[in-house]
């Protein structure tokens, strides 16, 4: 009897044991499970997002290319941690640091244009890009010893409202001291959304002690189009850049100009360094009827037609284009389209040369990466790189502008027009 | 047992096992999200992991998008280094890329296998001979100063492809195997066969003076591994002619190795002192000097310039605030930082700055270089600040015809 208990009770008692450890080991697979999971997700990051409003050619899911885990940087993190070990001075953070070894990893590759802009820069670029931000109205560089320097106030902003000059340096911002930090910090700083308040501690010369200004933000719009009618009725605009609030603008003013009474147009394009695709191809719409605006060619060999179609106000206006050496990328879209179709003249200097075109990506720390994926080519297949459009009348502009800013460019678009009409 | 009984004793076990069950259950997805987190726990407590990925979505992108060929792997993991590097914001701070840093390091031991010429490069890129060593390989297969290097064993020279480094690395090689060099001379063009054999580069050059034979001179130009020794040959030989007095020029010497700083002081200092080292965090290292040098004792004079920097200040620095002797000429650089230089596994080499040095009266250098006792200006077409160390030197010295006290051990 008794054995026969004991030997139950043994066998029990195994039995438990037994499914406790396999409980155990169902646990642990499931926990090692977790963090496979875990790990498989994040070597696929689906965090890299592309902005489609702002760049019409479509989203490639990725098709090829090695995982980067497959490229041996053993060798930089020897150097990252020997140093991180032995360096006598403080290290920049993490990071900085990192920030740095990219830029140092794009050099290789030869391209200016590809290119990584770090979060803070990224932030004001977006702002910019976007033909508004929120802030004081006013342009801006770094002081040489530091702190912000005031070029200009915008005519009628805050800033200028508020008693801000040019000339003025500002040293601190809402009481936190600025000059040991570099432009764009300062920048996202002062800015902030309308109608809240910031106080700049600033410099002046002939007043001896700093002093406060308080500036109520408001939605400020970067200038993007100026125009103007000229004498003979010809209506002159000029576009600074191809910002998104760019073909919008340009629009609105040629269409005002239009109703003035205008019987030709001067686009003004010198020293405009380019913008986004889309609004370069808008604006070329705006004067051209149907046809190729430019051909895009990426790096899988994808051909890809850009067209203007008709219907826009400014298809038949007699037009005169004005570039120079400062009018780059998307401005030399525009400037090819018009000359290899036989819309417009050209006057002035040989554009940029810059051909090739850009993606924007935005990446998970907030920072932002340029790949340059294409290159693009007029409407008669010719790639500008390097080397420019050249203009149908060519007319340089005087090294020093005399008294009176004569300028010869414009004058001798206005002759043509009024010869034209 | 009644049914009712074995009812309630089936719906408790049925209780019981969907109770445990759901323990079951909630454990198992506990241990799943708990492998989850922990995963990502770690991925996020070293920050540089972190920060790594976005290196890795960089990379991505670019092998997606980028228009143009993509440089080999080495090129950029090197280009990410050297970004990394200058992040640091020091200039002596570097990453050399192997074969610099080859030449760099036959450089500082003073010695390697090569033909024992100087080779630099002249305003077209071309890379010429500008000094062929006596007693060399070079000199003795014929080549001379001057000659245009077109081609090193077959290979054809380009400055657009081919640095300097380069070249060096070429023609330097093991002791015994040959190099061919096909130059350009006049407007010939000749070959040469060069069997290498061990090139040492002097960092010492010693003599009697002219002026007065009284004196010694020995300059350093270097603290190569080496030039401890060679001042120990300079100091015996000169002792052997009959030096009472000495001027030791560190002029133009850029520095070197630490140890042959200390172990060159130690030949004018018994012990004691010759520089503190702070590292990270503090931590403060005494060198001192080795006991029993060959010129404790005799009259000296240090000559220094503002290109003296680094090594060469320790010495002087150590010379002047023991009190053993005093410094002519300009002010020196201010080189107050030390290098430790770490070879990294592909052949490359990382300078790391690792700590100031400070002179035995815990003067620091960095930024502010040294205050000479007796400042002399250069003057063009005469050698004035070795005339003030002679000068100096013989207010030290018993006339002449009179016995020295002093005595050079050699």
């Amino acid at each position: 009897m008794v054995d026969m208990e004991e030997s139950a009770g043994l066998l029990r008692y195994a039995r438990s044991l037994l499914i406790g450890l396999l409980a155990l080991l169902l646990l642990g697979l499931t926990f090692a499970a977790g963090v496979l999971t875990g790990t498989s997700m994040a070597a696929n990051p689906e965090a890299i997002s592309f902005r489609t409003p702002l760049l019409p050619a479509p989203i490639v899911a990725p098709e090829r290319g090695t995982q980067p885990d497959d490229v041996d940087f053993g060798v930089f993190w020897e150097v990252w941690n020997t140093v991180e070990r032995r360096f006598y001075y403080d290290l920049p953070d993490n990071n900085e640091r990192m920030y740095g070894a990219i830029r140092g990893m794009l050099k290789t590759l030869g391209d200016p244009y590809t290119a990584f802009v770090d979060p803070e820069a990224a932030e004001i670029l977006r702002q910019d890009n976007s033909g508004t931000f929120e802030g004081i109205g006013a342009y801006v560089e770094e002081a040489p010893g530091g702190g912000v320097y005031i070029i200009r106030v915008f005519e009628d902003g805050p800033a200028e409202r508020a008693g801000l000059k040019a000339g003025d340096i500002v040293i601190a911002v809402g009481g936190q001291d600025i000059t040991d930090q570099i432009l764009n910090e300062s920048l996202l700083l002062i800015r902030g959304p309308a109608g809240t308040p910031v106080t700049l501690t600033v410099i002046r010369e002939g007043e001896e002690e700093a002093f406060d200004i308080t500036i109520i933000r408001a939605r400020i719009e970067v200038p993007t189009v100026e125009a103007r009618m000229l004498e003979g009725n010809i209506g002159y605009v000029a576009l600074f850049e191809f910002n998104s609030q760019a073909s919008a603008r340009l629009t609105a003013a040629v269409a005002e100009l239009l109703d003035q009474g205008a019987e030709g147009i001067i686009l003004d394009l010198r020293n405009n360094p380019g913008g986004f695709l889309d609004q370069a191809i808008n604006v070329a719409d705006l004067f051209l009827d149907d046809g190729v605006v430019l051909i895009e060619r990426d790096v899988d060999g994808h051909v890809r037609e850009h067209r203007s179609g008709n219907g826009e106000i400014a298809e038949d206006v007699p037009l005169v284009v004005l570039i120079n050496g400062g009018s780059a990328s998307a401005s030399e879209i525009v400037a090819g389209a018009i000359q290899d179709r036989g819309r417009g003249t050209l006057i002035g200097e040989t554009t940029f040369g810059k051909g090739s075109v850009q993606l924007l990506d935005d990446l998970s720390d907030g920072s932002q990466l340029r790949v340059t994926y294409a290159n693009w080519f007029t409407p008669l297949d010719h790639l500008i790189s390097g080397q420019g459009i050249t203009p149908d009348i060519v007319i340089e502009s005087p090294d020093e502008q005399p008294q009176g800013n004569a300028d010869v460019q414009l004058e001798r678009a206005i002759e043509l027009l009024l010869t034209e009409q | 047992m009644t049914d009712s009984a074995s009812h309630a004793t089936l719906r408790r076990n049925l209780l019981r096992a969907i109770v445990q069950g759901l323990l079951a259950g909630v454990l198992l997805s506990a241990a799943f999200a708990g492998g989850f987190y922990y995963r990502d726990m770690l991925a996020k407590r070293p920050a540089t992991a972190a920060s790594f990925s976005l290196l890795s979505e960089v990379e991505a992108l670019l092998n997606q998008h980028f228009l143009y060929p993509i440089p080999d792997e080495e090129t950029r993991v090197h280009g990410a280094v050297n970004g990394l590097v200058a992040s640091y914001d020091d200039p002596y701070t570097i990453f050399v890329e192997p074969q610099a840093a080859e030449v760099d390091t036959g450089n500082l031991a003073g010695r390697f296998g090569g033909i024992g010429a100087e080779i630099g490069q002249d305003e077209q890129g071309r890379f010429v001979i500008q000094r062929v060593y006596r007693d060399n390989p070079a000199h003795e297969a014929g080549l001379q100063e001057g000659d245009i290097i077109i081609a090193v064993d077959g290979v054809a020279l380009d400055p657009v492809r081919h640095d300097l480094n380069t070249v060096i690395s070429m023609i330097r090689g093991n002791v015994g195997d040959p190099v061919v060099l096909r130059i350009q001379r006049g407007g010939q063009t000749l070959e040469f066969e060069v069997i290498r054999a061990e090139v040492l580069i002097p960092s010492t050059f010693w003599r009697i003076l002219d002026d007065d034979p009284r004196i010694g001179y020995i300059q350093i130009v270097r603290f190569t591994e080496r030039a401890p020794q060679e001042l120990r040959q300079a100091l015996s030989e000169l002792g052997g002619q009959g030096a009472e007095a000495l001027v030791l020029d560190l002029r133009n010497n850029g520095g070197g190795l630490v140890d042959s700083a200390v172990a060159v002081a130690g030949e004018f200092l018994d012990g004691g002192v010759v520089l503190y080292e702070e590292r990270q965090g503090g931590a403060e290292r005494v060198f001192n000097a080795s006991r029993g040098g060959a010129a404790l004792d005799l009259p000296l004079v240090v000559l220094i310039n503002q290109n003296t920097a680094s090594a060469a200040e320790i010495v002087a620095g150590a010379i002047q605030d023991r009190g053993r002797a005093q410094l002519v000429g300009q002010p020196s650089f201010g080189k107050g930082s030390v290098q430790l230089i770490l070879p990294v596994s592909d052949g490359s080499s990382l300078h790391v700055t690792t700590a100031q040095w400070f002179t035995p009266a815990h003067h620091r250098l960095e930024g502010q270089g040294l205050t000479p006792d007796v400042v002399v200006q250069p003057v063009e077409g005469t050698d004035a600040e070795l005339a003030a160390a002679v000068e100096e030197l013989q207010t030290m010295l018993p006339m002449p015809g009179s016995r020295s006290n002093y005595r050079l051990i050699g």
